[in-house]
């Protein structure tokens, strides 16, 4: 997480996916009382590590990262939860799992995003879906769209901001 | 949207980043403190005895003592408030040192006057300026912690804006008790709490509808 504060985007990638494999049970978990579809549980998860991402400052790097993650991910469960108008009691460890969890599918499709940015207007849209569906890099779409690398990374930036703010009004 | 693909997104946004949460708060921390104190110092000024009251009245300088006994746990706090796994609790006890103090001084000064002029003390007629005075300087280093706060991920976001308010209000009161020209504790005990309590009040509110995230 170190280096991927640092700008990193193939350690981040790595930590994000780790941190995915993590969230999931501890998701799973939170949710067990309200059977919800592992649809909706991936959700979530994103949910969660969008929050994550785009918070990451705030995480003091003299203490460890797991009491981190797990609050963020508590905060945005009870949200979850309430949303759902039920009051759940969110687990707090698990998260010690984080090194030792596998073997899970990361190919579970999720809703709430694709519903969300869907809503984007053209460009952005346009980028997003360069960078999700083609795996492109943020280089590639600057040349596929004619645009400076710049801008299409401060696009998506601004795409990620507002995906955090439907997913708060609908809270 | 699978969470691989998901991912990806995050990736590429890997080099957008903000800098360290705590240096943003005292960022703002400072350019909250300057922009007041200009202010004051254009519109309000210091009082103009100011330097030989500094040297001759301990009642004088006790109001700094107490106003930056609140302030410098303020800080504290809102370094705590403003992470999602901040501890706030740790640093409340701190909270508590100036009032008591403040209490004591209270007892101790009107215990040594004689007790008709005790309520004429409390009620002395600048009590309305004073805490309008401490709301007014609390508007732009509150502006600018409340910002600095939304870039956090407060836990709790009405005691963050709560705290942003006390805070706020600390550097206020600083602020305007080197103008203000009643020293009493009897007077300082009752309304400079009033002001304080007013910009916190306001704060919370303000936090729990904003410092969402």
């Amino acid at each position: 997480m170190r280096s991927a504060i640092g700008g990193d985007e193939v350690a981040y990638r790595r930590f994000l996916s780790d941190l995915s494999r993590a969230l999931r049970p501890i998701v799973r978990r939170g949710f067990a009382g309200v059977s919800a579809a592992p649809s909706e549980v991936e959700d979530v998860v994103q949910e969660v590590m969008l929050a994550i991402h785009l918070k990451r400052h705030t995480w003091d790097q003299s203490k460890p990262i797991g009491p981190w993650i797990m609050a963020i991910a508590r905060n945005k469960m009870i949200d979850d939860l309430r949303r759902r108008g039920r009051r759940g009691e969110v687990p707090i460890d698990g998260m010690m799992d984080f090194l030792e969890a596998g073997g899970q599918d990361d190919a579970i499709q999720a809703h709430d995003v694709t519903r969300i940015l869907s809503r984007l207007s053209g460009k952005n849209r346009e980028i997003v879906q360069a960078i999700t569906l083609s795996g492109f890099s943020a280089r590639e779409v600057a040349d596929k769209l004619g645009m400076s690398e710049v801008a299409v990374r401060v696009s998506l930036h601004r795409s990620l901001k507002a995906l955090a703010d439907v997913y708060r009004e609908t809270n | 949207m699978n969470t691989d693909n998901f991912i990806s997104m995050l990736a590429v946004d890997a080099s957008d980043r903000e800098r360290p949460i705590e240096r943003t708060l005292l960022l703002m921390l400072v350019f909250g403190v300057l922009a007041s104190a200009v202010f004051f110092a254009w519109q309000i000024g210091t009082r103009p005895d100011v330097m030989t009251v500094a040297m001759q009245s301990w009642e004088f300088v006790f109001k700094f003592v107490v106003t930056l006994g609140v302030a410098i746990p303020a800080y504290l706090l809102a370094r705590q408030a403003m992470r999602p796994d901040g501890n706030v609790t740790s640093v409340v006890p701190l909270l508590f040192v100036a009032p008591v103090m403040l209490a004591i001084a209270m007892g101790y000064t009107a215990m040594n006057m004689p007790s008709e002029t005790v309520v004429s003390t409390v009620m002395a007629p600048n009590w309305s300026k004073c805490v309008s005075l401490i709301a007014v300087l609390a508007v732009a280093p509150f502006a600018a912690l409340f910002y600095a706060m939304r870039q956090g991920a407060p836990a709790n976001p009405a005691l963050a804006g709560a705290i942003c308010g006390l805070l706020s209000a600390a550097i206020a009161a600083t602020l305007y008790a080197s103008h203000c020209d009643m020293d009493s504790p009897l007077f300082v005990g009752v309304w400079y709490p009033v002001g304080i309590a007013a910009v916190t009040a306001i704060g919370a509110v303000a936090g729990s509808r904003l410092l969402r995230w």
